[in-house]
């Protein structure tokens, strides 16, 4: 419809054509049906408007969906916000009861540890495990036996092809609390089962796990040390004793 | 006291005269069995919306005639079949096909209360459904100005009543509500179906 003929269409509903636009609008009417079926609709949505009562039962019905609608948003809202709330008090009472947990777990680990840790024992097989020591590890394992544990780290680090200096610096790791450090340079001395240090490095490592709370982790090692000849086979069945 | 149920006859009366504690009512006791129903044929939540507030319209047209009263079920399973019918009409008129057969509720409605201006109640609704959302999309104050027009009411008392400030502003709005529902009719392809 273009704009004259809306212009018509709306006298006409309006009830204000001259004879000459009532002839143009009957013309249209009999001879365009999209016209006359846009003409049918307004009158008949004139029509519905003036049945007020139904316009406001209508408009009624729409408002209480969307109002219910809501309700009911506002009451899933609610309850996932309940449930947000109980999820958050759960994982403050898991957070608690596992840290709890760990702290006792860590407790007995820790002190297993210090029960079976002692800086003494690593002394073992001491000069032995490079057939030339150099001077420099010399003077490593000089600040090793004072306990200058950083200084001699730094010495020991120099010499990455050592299989001794890489054992001690591991075991001045952990004097130092640097379980994860030592346990990857005991990782290293592990590699090679043919040395001296293999069940120090080993038996260390399976106390750092101790130390870091890895029960498990600790336990495997402990378990295969005490199936094997280590020279710490009897230490790992008593410690897995009383780990259990 | 909030009351938790009423009688068949309590709720007739209450559709019949717009009441708000009634409407509320049966939305929140039979909407979700509605949408369910529609939902499951495929339909929308928005085709919901309408199958339910279609039937309620359908039981208010016939409430408005003296003596109408449901006799031989509750209710609810009236409702039920009202608004099954009212959605056989929709896909009738959308071109979908039935995925489901009315037969049996349509007896239902015969046992009942089904006449033949169900029908003819159902596909008048559905076309002012239509109307009513373009008339409530038009800009405010519309709808009021042509009931006032409808009703013989002359400019300068609409000015009045609607406190415009001139006879030619009533004049200018009421040309520019017409066209704006004339296009929004215009480019209703749905409306064209229920023709």
């Amino acid at each position: 419809m273009n704009s004259s003929q809306i212009d018509l269409l709306e006298r006409k509903v309006f009830d204000k054509l001259n004879k000459a636009e009532q002839m143009e609008f009957d013309r249209l009417m009999s001879q365009d049906n999209n016209y006359a079926a846009n003409y049918q609709l307004t009158t008949e949505a004139f029509a519905y408007a003036s049945n007020e009562n139904l316009f406001k039962l209508r408009t009624k019905l729409s408002d209480i969906h969307a109002q219910e609608t809501s309700r009911l948003k506002n009451k899933v809202v609610d309850i996932r916000k309940m449930i947000r709330y109980a999820a958050s008090i759960a994982a403050i009472v898991m957070i608690f009861l596992g840290s709890y947990y760990l702290i006792n777990q860590h407790t007995s680990t820790d002190v297993l540890y210090h029960q079976y840790y002692h800086i003494d024992d690593v002394y073992l097989n001491t000069r032995s495990g490079d057939a030339m020591p150099s001077d420099n590890l010399e003077k490593a394992l000089a600040l090793f036996e004072n306990k200058q544990y950083e200084k001699s780290l730094k010495i020991f680090e120099s010499l990455p092809g050592s299989i001794t200096a890489t054992y001690y610096s591991g075991v001045a790791n952990m004097e130092m609390g640097d379980y994860d450090v030592a346990i990857y340079k005991f990782d290293q001395v592990i590699k090679n089962y043919l040395n001296v240090f293999y069940d120090q490095a080993t038996w260390y490592k399976g106390l750092c796990l101790l130390k870091k709370g890895k029960s498990k982790d600790a336990k495997d090692i402990f378990s295969a040390i005490s199936k094997s000849d280590s020279f710490y086979k009897n230490q790992a069945q008593v410690l897995l004793k009383e780990m259990k | 006291m909030k009351k938790e149920d009423y009688s068949t006859a309590e709720i007739l009366q209450g559709i019949k005269v717009g009441d708000d504690h009634i409407l509320r009512f049966v939305y929140r006791n039979y909407y979700e069995a509605i949408k369910l129903l529609v939902m499951e044929k495929n339909g929308s939540e928005e085709l919901a919306k309408d199958i339910f507030q279609e039937a309620i319209i359908v039981i208010y047209k016939k409430s408005q005639n003296k003596g109408f009263e449901i006799k031989q079920s509750s209710f609810y399973t009236y409702f039920y079949a009202v608004c099954s019918i009212t959605l056989k009409n929709y896909f009738k008129n959308l071109n979908k096909d039935l995925l489901y057969h009315t037969v049996e509720l349509e007896e239902q409605l015969e046992d009942d209360a089904w006449d033949v201006d169900m029908e003819s109640l159902i596909k008048e609704g559905m076309k002012e459904n239509l109307f009513h959302k373009h008339l409530s999309k038009i800009p405010e104050g519309c709808v009021k100005i042509f009931q006032l027009v409808l009703k013989g009411i002359k400019a300068k008392e609409i000015s009045r009543k609607l406190g415009f400030t001139s006879e030619a502003y009533v004049r200018k709005r009421k040309s520019f509500c017409l066209k704006t529902l004339i296009k929004l009719i215009n480019d209703d392809p749905n409306l064209r179906k229920v023709l």
